[in-house]
C-alpha cells in the first residue's frame, strides 16, 4: 500500500510531460548551401542544395537550374556528373591548385576562394607502450616537418577500429566499446606532468571534444614556424578480467587544412559540442558571399593504421583470480 | 527701508519711511514709521523652504507610534489624520509617525486596512507624544475592512503596490506554501520566469535588475526549486511593498524593482505560534516575548522532505537483481528566519535579524557493477544565502527618527561532480575517487544610516547614506583526484587543484536625500537625488540620480500622476539565454564593463471608488544602457578570469501600458491585472555584434499578460480563493533549418543523422514558446479550539492540467507531419493537488 501511495505521489509531484507541437513549416525559409573540401590527390566535387527542415532527415533538395562553375588554376570547369546535390568535375587536385567557384541560381550568384594546401609531412608514427602502474597508456609520436611559410592548421584525429565489449548494468547487454578515453598533449618541450600534477603544457593545447572521436585542431601560432614534436598519449580502458594480450588498432588521420576550412571546424565543434545545453547559439562560419550558407576550404589528408598490442603485464594475472566481494 | 518680521505667526515684510532718526552709538531709534504691510507668497529654492519651516510659530509635533493591540507589532504604513485641516502622514517602516500641526483642537483619526479606526480628540498646545494601539477588525461579525488608508490616488508615489500579508495568503498555493514572489508576479508589469525556472521580469528588466530587500538587507537569490518557491516565508513577513517605477531617492543599485520586505518583530505579550505541514514541506513559526513588552524574538523555519519520501521509492525503482540501487537521487531545500528587537525605551530600539536559507540537488548513480568493483557517477548542487543585521531606530526628537543599520549578507553557488571507484579487495573495499566543483559567491557587507524628518505635514524628508563593501567570487573550479593502486596497495595518484579562486573586491558608497512635498491640496511631488560611487580595481564610477514623481488630483478620488527615475547598477548576473540556473554568476562592473543605466519615464491615472475597487492605467518607457549578454558560441563554464572576454555590450529598450483593478475591503477581495509590453534588445557595437547587429527581443519579452486573483471569506470558517494566469509565450532561439557538415567525401552528404550537420540560427529568440496558462484553486477550513485554532488548506495547483512549456527539444523518438522527428515540449507540473494542516496556537 505505501509502495502504491509513494507512485501516486511520485506520478502528481515529478510526473513530466511532452507534447509534439505543430509547427509552421511556411516560417522557416530554406537557404541554398554550398560546400566543398577540395583535397589533394581526390577528385573535385561541390554539393550545392537547399538546407532542411531540422525534423527532416531527407538532404538531397536539389537547386533546380543552378549553374555552377569551377575556376581552377585558371581553368573553368564544368560538373561531368551530377548525383542528387554533389556536382563532381572529374578533375584530381594536386597541392597548391587554387580554385574560385562560381554559381548562379535563382537569381543569385555565389562565389567564393580556396587552395590546396600541401599533404603533411611527417615522420612516420611510432609508438611506445607503457604500463605503469596508474595507467596503461600509449605513446603515439611523429614529428611535422618542412612546415609551410604560409599559415597552415592541422587536425589530428585518432579513432579506434575495432575494440572489446562490456556488461552494461542497466541493459544486461554486452555494449560494444568504440572509443577509448583518450588525451592528447601536444609536447612543446615540456615535461607533461611534475610531481604528478598536469603542468601548464595542458593549455597550450586546443583539445575540442568531436563527436565521434577525439580530435585536436592545432594552429599555426603553436607550431610558430618550427618543426615539432607530436604526442598522443593514449589512456586505455582495461579490463582487469582481461588475461590474454589485447590489441588495440587505431588509425591516425592528420590533415592539413586552410585557414577558412580551421576556423569552421573549430565553430562547429562547439556548436556540436556535448556543452552545448550551456552554450549560446552561434552562427557557423562560412565564406560564401552571395547568400549562401556553407563553406569552400581546401584540405590534405594522411592516414596511419597504428597497431598496439599491450602485453600481458605480471599484475594482470594477479587481478584474473576471481575475488569475492567482502562484507565487512 | 525693508525688514523682515515675524508678528501673529507669520513671516512679514515691512517698508519703514524714516522721518527723524537720531544715532546714539549705533543705536538706530525711529521716531515713526509707517508699516506697509505685504503678504506674498515666494517662489522659493529648497533651502529657503527649510528656514521658512524653522521659525514657523505657533505649530506643535505630535509623534509616537502605532502598534497592533493583540501582537505589539508595529504597523507600516497606517494613516494619521487630522479630520479637522484634513493633514496627515502615514507610519514609517518603524511604525512611527510625525505631524506637526497648528496649535488648535485637533481631531486625529487613525486607520490601518484590517484594523478598527481610532478617533482621539485633543488640545493640542505644545509637542505631544501619543502612541496608538490598533485592534484587528477580524472579530466584527460583518467581516469589513473598514479602513481608509491613504490610497494610492493621493500618493505621490507611482509604479509602487504596497500587497498586505494577508492578501498574499490568500493566493492560491502550491503545496500549502503561501509565496510572496510567487504573488507578486501575478501583478501587472511583474512577469515570472518559464515554469520550473528562477526569475522575476519587471518592466523589460532582466532578472538581476531586481533588488530584494529583507529588512533591508539585499538577498541575491529569492528561489527555491527553480523559482517554484521564493526565499520569503510568509509567516515571518509583516509588510511588502513593490516599486516597478519612478524609485524613491533612497533606493539604488539595480534598474528594475526593488521589493521591500519587512518581517515581523515578534508577538510582545505573549507566546505564539503556527505549525504547519503539507505534502512537500513543514514550517513552524513561534515569536513571543522574552521581557515581555520590552525585548520579543521571531522565529521561523521551513524545510521540505521531499527527499524522505522519495527517496525509498527512487531506491525501490532503480534496484537490481542483487538488491543494491543504481540511482539516489533527491532535492530538499531549507530556511531559517531569526529576529529579535529589543525596546530600550519609547525612543530606542534594537534590532537583530538573521536569515539563513540552502537547496541542494543530489544524485547518485552506479555506471558498474561486478563482483570486483563498482562504479558510481555523483552530481550535485548546493545554493543558498545567509542574512545577518543589526539596526539601531532612534527618536533623535520630534521630527527626526534615525536608523543605524550593519548587515551581511552572502550567496553562495556550488555544482559538484565525480567519479567513485570501489573495489572489493581480500581485505576489505578500497575506494578511488575523481571529482571536481565549481563555484561561485557574493558577499556583501553594509554600514547604513537613514534619517526621517517631517518638519510640517507638507514635508516628509529621508536622507542618509551608506558604505558597502562587496566581495565578489565569480569562479572557482576545484579538482580532486585519488587513485587507489589495487596491486601496490597506496594511494598512488593525488592531486588537488584549484582553478580560478579570485576575489574581487569592490567599494560602494552612497547618499541620497528626497522629500515627499505636498505643495497645496492639489499637487504633490516627490523629489530626490541619489549620489553613488563604485570603486573597483582601477575603476571609479560615479554616479547621479535624479528622481521626481508628481500627483495631481482632479478630485477627490481621481489623480494623474508622472515620474521619471534614473537608476545605475553595478553588477550584473552572468546567464545564458538557454538556461536559468543557481549556476549564473554575479561578477562586477569592471574597466571595460560600464555600469547599466536606465531612464524610465511613467505616467498613469488613479482612480479610487472608494471601498470598492482602485483602478489604475499607466504607461512606461524605458532606456537601458550597458546591458551584457553572452557571446555567440560562449559557454558559462568558462574562466570568469576572463569572462569580460566572453560576453558583448549593448542597449535595450522597453515599454507599455499596465492595468491593474484592485479590492482590497469587503469579503471579497483580490485583483485583475493586464500588461501590454514589448522589450527589445540592440547589441551593435563594433566588434560586439548580436544578431548581425539587429534589434531581436529579449528573451523575457511577452506582448501580453493576464492574471485574475479573487478571494471570498464566506464567515470564519471557509475562504476560498482562485487565479487564473495567462502570457504569450517567451522568446526562444530555435533553429528550423539544418545543413550538412562540409566534408572531402560524397559518401557523408547521404543522410543527416543528426550529429552530421549544422543547425542554422535564423536569429536571436526568433521563435516563440506556445501561450502559458493556468487556473489555481484554494480553500481554507478554519476551526477554532479552547486554546488553539487550525486552518487545513485544500490547493489545487493548474486545476486543467495545462501543459505550459518549460523547454523545447527535437524528439527523433517522435513523429511530425510525415517526418522522423518532431518538436516537442517538455512541461514541468501537471494538476497537482495538496493539503496541508496548520495550528495556531
Amino acid at each position: 500500500m505505501k509502495r502504491y501511495i509513494f507512485l501516486l505521489f511520485a506520478l502528481f509531484v515529478f510526473c513530466s510531460c511532452e507534447k509534439v507541437l505543430e509547427f509552421d513549416e511556411g516560417s522557416s525559409p530554406r537557404h541554398m548551401v554550398l560546400n566543398a573540401v577540395p583535397s589533394a590527390g581526390e577528385e573535385l566535387f561541390v554539393n550545392f542544395g537547399y538546407s532542411h527542415l531540422f525534423l527532416d532527415s531527407n538532404v538531397s533538395y536539389p537547386v533546380e537550374g543552378a549553374d555552377i562553375v569551377v575556376n581552377l588554376n585558371g581553368e573553368s570547369l564544368h560538373p561531368t556528373r551530377v548525383h542528387g546535390c554533389n556536382y563532381f568535375f572529374g578533375r584530381t587536385l594536386n597541392e597548391d591548385d587554387v580554385l574560385d567557384v562560381h554559381v548562379n541560381a535563382c537569381g543569385k550568384t555565389m562565389t567564393a576562394s580556396t587552395y590546396v594546401p600541401r599533404f603533411p609531412q611527417m615522420t612516420t608514427p611510432f609508438c611506445i607502450v607503457d604500463t605503469s602502474d596508474v595507467f596503461d597508456y600509449c605513446n603515439v609520436s611523429f614529428r611535422l616537418t618542412d612546415l609551410p611559410d604560409r599559415s597552415e592548421y592541422y587536425r589530428f584525429r585518432i579513432q579506434e577500429r575495432d575494440s572489446g565489449s562490456r556488461m552494461n548494468p542497466w541493459t544486461k547487454e554486452l555494449d560494444t566499446i568504440d572509443t577509448v578515453y583518450t588525451t592528447y598533449f601536444l609536447c612543446l618541450d615540456m615535461p607533461l606532468f611534475d610531481n604528478n600534477k598536469l603542468t601548464a603544457g595542458l593549455s597550450e593545447t586546443e583539445s575540442l571534444g568531436g563527436y565521434f572521436y577525439e580530435q585536436l585542431l592545432a594552429s599555426d601560432s603553436l607550431f610558430n614556424g618550427e618543426s615539432i614534436s607530436v604526442a598522443f598519449q593514449l589512456l586505455l580502458l582495461v579490463d582487469t578480467n582481461e588475461v590474454e594480450p589485447f590489441l588495440h588498432q587505431y588509425m591516425l588521420d592528420v590533415e592539413s587544412m586552410t585557414p577558412e576550412r580551421y576556423r569552421y571546424l573549430k565553430q562547429v565543434s562547439t556548436a556540436n559540442s556535448l556543452m552545448q545545453f550551456f552554450t549560446e547559439p552561434s552562427q557557423v562560419y562560412g565564406n560564401v558571399s552571395g547568400g549562401a550558407l556553407g563553406v569552400f576550404s581546401g584540405n590534405a589528408r594522411r592516414k596511419f593504421p597504428l597497431n598496439v598490442q599491450l602485453p600481458n603485464p605480471p599484475h594482470r594475472k594477479a587481478s584474473t583470480a576471481k575475488i569475492k566481494r567482502v562484507k565487512k | 527701508m525693508i525688514i523682515l518680521f515675524v508678528m501673529d505667526g507669520l513671516l512679514r515684510i515691512a517698508k519703514i519711511r524714516k522721518k527723524t532718526l537720531r544715532m546714539t552709538k549705533n543705536h538706530y531709534l525711529c521716531s515713526s514709521f509707517e508699516l506697509a504691510l505685504i503678504m506674498k507668497r515666494f517662489i522659493i529654492l529648497f533651502i529657503s523652504i527649510f528656514f521658512a519651516w524653522t521659525v514657523y510659530a505657533q505649530t506643535y509635533t505630535l509623534s509616537g507610534t502605532v502598534t497592533d493591540a493583540s501582537t505589539g507589532e508595529t504597523l507600516i504604513g497606517a494613516t494619521v489624520l487630522d479630520t479637522r485641516t484634513g493633514k496627515g502622514t502615514v507610519t514609517n517602516v518603524n511604525g512611527r509617525y510625525s505631524l506637526t500641526l497648528k496649535a488648535d483642537s485637533v481631531k486625529l483619526r487613525v486607520t490601518y486596512v484590517g484594523y478598527k479606526t481610532q478617533n482621539l480628540d485633543l488640545k493640542l498646545n505644545g509637542n505631544l507624544k501619543q502612541d496608538f494601539v490598533l485592534s484587528s477588525a477580524l472579530d466584527l461579525k460583518e467581516v469589513t475592512i473598514t479602513a481608509e488608508r491613504v490610497s494610492d490616488v493621493k500618493a505621490s508615489r507611482m509604479s509602487a503596490m504596497e500587497i498586505p500579508v494577508e492578501q498574499i495568503k490568500a493566493v492560491p498555493v502550491l503545496f500549502g506554501e503561501a509565496d510572496i514572489v510567487k504573488a507578486i508576479q501575478l501583478l501587472p508589469g511583474v512577469q515570472s520566469g518559464s515554469e520550473g525556472s528562477s526569475g522575476m521580469y519587471v518592466r523589460g528588466g532582466g532578472p538581476d535588475e531586481n533588488l530584494f530587500l529583507l529588512d533591508g538587507v539585499p538577498l541575491y537569490n529569492v528561489n527555491h526549486l527553480g523559482g517554484f518557491f521564493s526565499a520569503f516565508n510568509a509567516d515571518a513577513v509583516k509588510n511588502v511593498t513593490l516599486y516597478k517605477g519612478s524609485f524613491p531617492a533612497r533606493f539604488g543599485g539595480r534598474l528594475s524593482s526593488v521589493l521591500d520586505v519587512t518581517m515581523n518583530n515578534g508577538n510582545d505579550k505573549e507566546l505564539h505560534g503556527n505549525a504547519s505541514i503539507g505534502f512537500l514541506s513543514a514550517k513552524f513559526n513561534l515569536e513571543g516575548p522574552i521581557v515581555k513588552e520590552r525585548t520579543t524574538f521571531c522565529l521561523s523555519a521551513r524545510r521540505t522532505y521531499a527527499d524522505f519520501l522519495l527517496q525509498p521509492l527512487v531506491k525501490k525503482l532503480a534496484e537490481t537483481d542483487d538488491g543494491k540501487s543504481k540511482l539516489n537521487a533527491g532535492y530538499y531545500f531549507y530556511d531559517v528566519n531569526a529576529k529579535v528587537t529589543h525596546k530600550f525605551n519609547d525612543n530606542s530600539r534594537l534590532y537583530g535579524s538573521f536569515y539563513w536559507g540552502a537547496d541542494k540537488v543530489y544524485g547518485k548513480v552506479r555506471t558498474l557493477s561486478s563482483l570486483q568493483e563498482d562504479e558510481y557517477m555523483n552530481i550535485g548542487d548546493n545554493w543558498g544565502n545567509l542574512v545577518g543585521s543589526l539596526r539601531w531606530n532612534y527618536v533623535l526628537g520630534p521630527k527626526l527618527f534615525m536608523n543605524l543599520t550593519a548587515s551581511y549578507t552572502q550567496y553562495f553557488n556550488k555544482m559538484a561532480g565525480g567519479i567513485e571507484k570501489v573495489a572489493y579487495m581480500p581485505n576489505g573495499e578500497q575506494t578511488s575517487t575523481m571529482s571536481g566543483d565549481y563555484s561561485s559567491g557574493i558577499k556583501d557587507m553594509t554600514f547604513r544610516a537613514d534619517f526621517d524628518y517631517t518638519p510640517n505635514p507638507d514635508h516628509d524628508v529621508k536622507f542618509g547614506g551608506y558604505f558597502l563593501r562587496h566581495w565578489f567570487t565569480p569562479e572557482v573550479a576545484n579538482v580532486s583526484i585519488d587513485y587507489y593502486d589495487q596491486i601496490q596497495m597506496n594511494s598512488a595518484w593525488q592531486t588537488d587543484t584549484s582553478l580560478g579562486g579570485r576575489v574581487v573586491p569592490a567599494n560602494e558608497i552612497v547618499a541620497f536625500a528626497e522629500d515627499d512635498w505636498s505643495i497645496n491640496n492639489v499637487v504633490k511631488v516627490n523629489y530626490g537625488l541619489h549620489l553613488s560611487g563604485f570603486k573597483v580595481e582601477n575603476s571609479f564610477y560615479p554616479s547621479v540620480q535624479p528622481r521626481i514623481s508628481g500627483r495631481v488630483l482632479l478630485g477627490e478620488n481621481l489623480s494623474l500622476k508622472a515620474g521619471y527615475a534614473y537608476m545605475t547598477q553595478y553588477m550584473h548576473l552572468l546567464s545564458t539565454t538557454s538556461i536559468s540556473m543557481s549556476t549564473d554568476l554575479w561578477v562586477p562592473v569592471t574597466d571595460r564593463v560600464e555600469p547599466m543605466k536606465s531612464h524610465q519615464f511613467a505616467a498613469g491615472v488613479f482612480y479610487n471608488w472608494p471601498k470598492v475597487v482602485d483602478f489604475s492605467l499607466e504607461a512606461y518607457y524605458k532606456k537601458m544602457d550597458n546591458l551584457i549578454e553572452y557571446k555567440d558560441g560562449a559557454s558559462f563554464f568558462g574562466s570568469s578570469v576572463n569572462w569580460e572576454d566572453l560576453v558583448v555590450i549593448g542597449e535595450g529598450w522597453s515599454y507599455g501600458v499596465e492595468f491593474l483593478a484592485q479590492r482590497s475591503v469587503g469579503k471579497f477581495t483580490g485583483w485583475i491585472g493586464y500588461t501590454w509590453s514589448k522589450t527589445m534588445h540592440l547589441f551593435d557595437r563594433e566588434g560586439q555584434q548580436l544578431n548581425g547587429g539587429e534589434p531581436f527581443p529579449a528573451k523575457y519579452d511577452r506582448r501580453h499578460d493576464f492574471s485574475v486573483v479573487a478571494s471570498y471569506k464566506f464567515n470564519d470558517k471557509i475562504d476560498v480563493s482562485a487565479t487564473w494566469a495567462f502570457s504569450t509565450g517567451n522568446a526562444a532561439t530555435l533553429a528550423t533549418q539544418n545543413y550538412l557538415i562540409a566534408s572531402d567525401s560524397p559518401d557523408d552528404y547521404v543522410v543527416d543523422n543528426g550529429v552530421n550537420s549544422i543547425a542554422y540560427v535564423e536569429g536571436r529568440n526568433n521563435f516563440r514558446m506556445p501561450n502559458y496558462h493556468r487556473m489555481d484553486l484554494g480553500a481554507n477550513f478554519h476551526r477554532k479550539f479552547k486554546k488553539c485554532h487550525r486552518t487545513i488548506n485544500v490547493s489545487v495547483y493548474n486545476l486543467y492540467n495545462r501543459k505550459n512549456p518549460y523547454m523545447i527539444y527535437r524528439s527523433t523518438e517522435h513523429s511530425y507531419n510525415g517526418y522522423a522527428s518532431a518538436l516537442v515540449q517538455l512541461s514541468l507540473f501537471p494538476i497537482l493537488p495538496s493539503v496541508a494542516y496548520t495550528l495556531y496556537f
